[in-house]
């Protein structure tokens, strides 16, 4: 049996006994349970001296000697160290008070000091991350145009709109008065329309696409709806979770009941991305039972 | 900040460095001693002192000026640009600082657990078999990886796995073979819940639990790229003979999902978010200042 | 009716399990399925394509096997991305004391791939530098952002050539990154709340970001996207289909003058697929006929749930 076989193999002993406690709670998975909690608790103390506290504490604190050059390598300075960082393992260890009856006030005092590190960074961090979505959140309600609902797919050029773009890609007035009465085109009518007016496809596309761009400027009925409703959602659904006053009031109270709804439809969304998230790690698993296990395992070893 | 320090530093690894780390550790560990003679009243003000200087380092680095174009060799001009300077450099510092004292608190769920089963072992309590296996797994554990950890630094041709001795396999086998295999089993259960309890519990009992459910179906249906696919292209692409200027391109599931996705679901999660926000914001200032109740009483 | 009610639980997880092993054994042709791509995934792959050769990407790993089934995925893409375009890139871990080793396996794996495919393998020092776990991400992303070139002053590498530890700045990685602007991108494959800091303290920084998150969080993270605030998201399993989809067929691209499969309207350019060698189509792609397999047991399972309901109620309301 091959190292990488016997470590599949240990595998799918602890999965199929972590998943025996889907029929019932039992010895067997209790037993696994508690190596799976030993072995991270193991490997999280490991961890946190290997790659947290080694770097950042002992390395500063100690400091380094300088290294000679070699010929592969020029010569390492020696770093200083800085053994008032000593003093952070009395500060540290002063949260393990906690389990004392009479000391354990003195636990506060590192928890306060990541606590007020992390209370002074709000203000920093509030601006950074609602600040932009606040400005996102303003968009036009108002349609700017009538003549059509949607995003049409064609586009009154004016001449100075007819020179600029046929400047930038090669296409003639005539060309360009064609596509811009439907310039949203399949690949077909694309290659189609540049072999008509013989052309080529990348200039049609460039077209197509500086085209799409004067249309997208303005604001249609459709994107006015959208957004109508995108600002109702916002405003409803913070209206819901507004405890500073009394919610009273017919509109009030219709307001939040909309909120309410429209918030269903989000967790709705959310719940149908959160299965497939929890699915997807299922799929995983059985993967790695039946295919990297079974198939290119068990079946493939006995095969050969 | 290490140039603030730098008055309290040693030639790197020498007996100087060591000697007075020690004398370092003994102080901190006669205040902290002393500490705990504090009297009840002053209590509260130390815990205060303590976050507040904490607190102000990082509102300081937000709102003072900082330094435009100051290389290292600069003189700064002033007390501002040199303070700037020193709140920039003190940065990696405090990182050092926090990195340290987070990593020393993060020991206390495994000094708790640790605790907790010597206890149960100790006393032979119910199930103290189970505390034994724990124990004994964790100790493996960090035997195995630190001795791995040590050859490594010292034989770096050990990161070939051609080249891997007994811990180096040992290590593999208990965190890839054991610990992952076990960790990913853990999680990946859920799913046998999810599917269940949806099956359960998703019913069309009231007009919320009805748009959550329709919505639901429509997002897990366009997950699934051939319904969506097929729904969007075929389906659609009949009606509109494949013409994307359309309007009906506009129902296909793919555009309808997306719709729900920005226009609903987004602003929904947003305003959700910033209520969450101003609480984080409103907590932090009353952590940062001491105002919670509970604190250093 | 009351059948409908009260399927037995040992039944469904059964039926589950069956639902999501059987793809498995279908052959390859069966299970290449054709996926849409979402704008949000097309803008990261295309950011990340866009990259210069040989610019340095600060990528966070904060995944463990717990969540392979989607960030595997993900990583294992930017990966390829980072072999195909020669991409360096700093790795770094914010949230699980696990994730530096996950991460580093994940490596080794794919080296595997590379090296049997007859490519270059990633190399420490040359093309990776493994900075290990940060307890406090939020203070070291002030520290990327406030004084770059400090920020991981105390971590080292080592480098193969000088046959020795040597400040991680100095590897060619780092040599010429003096402030996060000079950064590519940065990247985080997460399943956990550290996108959140990371996002509050890079956004609007001067580096663009990419988040590769897992299905849990997709939603609530593509309001950053939507707002601006990052250049792209690969959200779930699906994310990893769209992205392997546009690996293996490119962005805007034919070779055959046909319709391209993934149009990315908001991109000018073209993007040529990654050569076979890379296996474009991977992990996530084997996994995606089961997961249809699996929500549409789930889809049929709310049905008959309900049915069973409206006929209880149907059956109450006719005595």
């Amino acid at each position: 049996m091959s190292f990488e076989f016997a470590k599949v193999t240990v595998g799918v002993i602890a999965t199929l006994a972590l998943y025996s406690v889907l029929y019932r709670e039992n010895k067997f998975y209790r037993l696994v349970e508690h190596i799976y909690i030993g072995l991270a608790v193991g490997f999280s103390i490991y961890a946190l001296w290997k790659e947290t506290l080694e770097a950042n504490w002992w390395n500063v604190m100690v400091g380094k000697t300088a290294v000679a050059a070699t010929a592969t390598a020029p010569a390492q300075p020696a770093t200083p160290g800085f053994y008032l960082f000593a003093l952070l393992i009395p500060v540290g260890l002063l949260g393990y008070t906690v389990f004392s009856k009479r000391h354990n006030w003195m636990s506060r005092i590192p928890i306060g000091i990541i606590l007020g590190f992390w209370g002074g960074q709000q203000l920093q961090v509030f601006w950074q991350t609602y600040g932009p979505q606040l400005q996102k959140a303003m968009k036009p309600i108002l349609p700017t145009t009538t003549n059509s609902v949607f995003m049409p797919s064609s586009v009154a050029l004016s001449p100075a709109d007819t020179t600029s773009m046929s400047t930038a890609t090669g296409l003639t007035p005539d060309a360009l008065t064609a596509l811009s009465q439907n310039f949203r085109m399949s690949t077909d009518g694309v290659l189609e329309f540049a072999k008509q007016h013989s052309v080529s496809v990348d200039s049609v596309q460039g077209a197509m696409a500086a085209m799409s761009a004067k249309v997208g400027q303005e604001v249609y009925m459709s994107q006015a709806v959208s957004n109508i409703i995108f600002l109702i959602t916002l405003l409803s659904v913070l209206t819901y979770f507004l405890f500073s006053f009394e919610q009273k009031g017919k509109f009030i109270n219709g307001f939040t009941k909309l909120g309410r709804w429209l918030l269903m439809v989000g967790f709705g969304a959310m719940f149908g991305s959160t299965v497939m998230g929890r699915f997807a790690l299922l799929i995983d698993r059985m993967y790695f039972v039946v295919v990297e296990f079974l198939r290119d395992g068990l079946f493939k070893g006995m095969g050969g | 900040m290490l140039s603030l320090l730098a008055q309290f530093s040693a030639p790197g690894y020498s007996p100087e460095v060591f000697r007075n780390v020690w004398i370092t550790l003994i102080v901190g560990f006669i205040c902290v001693a002393a500490l705990s003679f504090a009297p009840t009243k002053l209590r509260r003000p130390i815990v205060w002192v303590a976050t507040f200087l904490a607190g102000l380092y990082y509102i300081l680095i937000w709102l003072w000026p900082t330094p435009v174009n100051l290389a290292e060799t600069d003189q700064p001009l002033g007390g501002v640009e040199a303070t700037g300077r020193w709140l920039t450099n003190a940065q990696s510092g405090v990182s050092s600082i926090t990195q340290t004292l987070t990593a020393l608190l993060l020991g206390l769920g495994v000094f708790s657990v640790l605790r907790l089963h010597t206890n149960k072992l100790m006393k032979k309590q119910k199930d103290w078999a189970f505390s034994l296996v724990l124990l004994l797994s964790m100790f493996t554990m960090i035997a195995v990886a630190y001795t791995d950890y040590y050859q490594n630094q010292n034989n770096p041709k050990l990161v070939d796995q051609a080249n891997w001795g007994f811990f180096q396999y040992a290590k593999d086998f208990l965190f890839d073979g054991m610990l992952q295999a076990m960790d990913a089993a853990m999680f990946s259960s859920i799913a046998f819940f999810i599917l269940f309890a949806a099956y359960r519990a998703f019913r069309i009992r009231s007009v919320e639990s009805t748009v959550l459910l329709g919505t639901a179906l429509i997002v897990m249906l366009s997950l699934m790229g051939l319904a969506e696919y097929y729904l969007s292209k075929g389906v659609i692409d009949r009606i509109t003979g494949g013409n994307p200027g359309h309007f009906m391109n506009n129902f296909a599931l793919a555009e309808i999902s997306r719709w729900i996705e920005t226009n609903v679901q987004g602003p929904g999660i947003m305003a959700l978010g910033w209520g969450i926000g101003i609480g984080a914001l409103s907590m932090g200032l009353r952590l940062w200042l001491s105002l919670e109740k509970s604190g250093g009483n | 009716m009351e059948k409908l009610l009260n399927i037995n639980r040992y039944l469904m997880y059964m039926l589950l399990a069956l639902a999501v092993s059987i793809p498995f054994f279908l052959p390859s042709s069966c299970t290449i399925i054709p996926t849409l791509t979402k704008a949000s995934t097309q803008d990261l792959y295309i950011n990340l394509m866009q990259l210069p050769e040989g610019s340095t990407v600060l990528i966070e790993s904060d995944w463990t096997v717990s969540t392979r089934g989607e960030s595997a995925g993900q990583f294992e893409a930017f990966l390829k991305i980072a072999r195909f375009r020669n991409l360096k890139f700093v790795l770094l871990s914010g949230g699980d004391a696990q994730a530096p080793q996950v991460a580093l396996n994940s490596i080794a794996r794919l080296n595997g791939q590379f090296k049997a495919a007859g490519l270059p393998e990633l190399k420490p020092w040359d093309d990776y530098v493994a900075l290990g776990l940060f307890t406090d991400p939020a203070s070291m992303w002030q520290s990327v952002t406030t004084n770059f070139r400090q920020a991981f002053a105390s971590k080292t590498a080592f480098d193969p050539a000088a046959g020795q530890q040597r400040s991680v700045y100095e590897s060619p990685v780092l040599k010429n990154i003096k402030s996060n602007k000079d950064l590519g991108m940065v990247v985080i494959v997460t399943a956990s709340a550290s996108l959140d800091i990371m996002v509050q303290r890079m956004s609007g920084k001067g580096t663009k970001i990419g988040q590769m998150v897992t299905g849990v969080m997709a939603p609530e993270s593509l309001i950053y996207y939507n707002s601006g605030q990052v250049a792209g998201q690969s959200g779930g399993l699906r994310g990893v289909v769209e992205m392997e989809t546009m690996m293996a067929r490119g962005v805007n691209y034919s070779a055959d003058g046909k319709e391209p499969f993934v149009k990315a309207p908001q991109f000018s350019g073209k993007i040529p697929p990654l050569p076979e060698s890379l296996k474009p189509l991977d992990r996530g792609m084997s996994y995606f006929a089961s997961l249809h397999a699996a929500l549409v047991l789930m889809i049929a399972a709310v049905v008959l749930g309900n049915v069973g309901l409206l006929m209880q109620k149907k059956k109450g309301g006719s005595k």
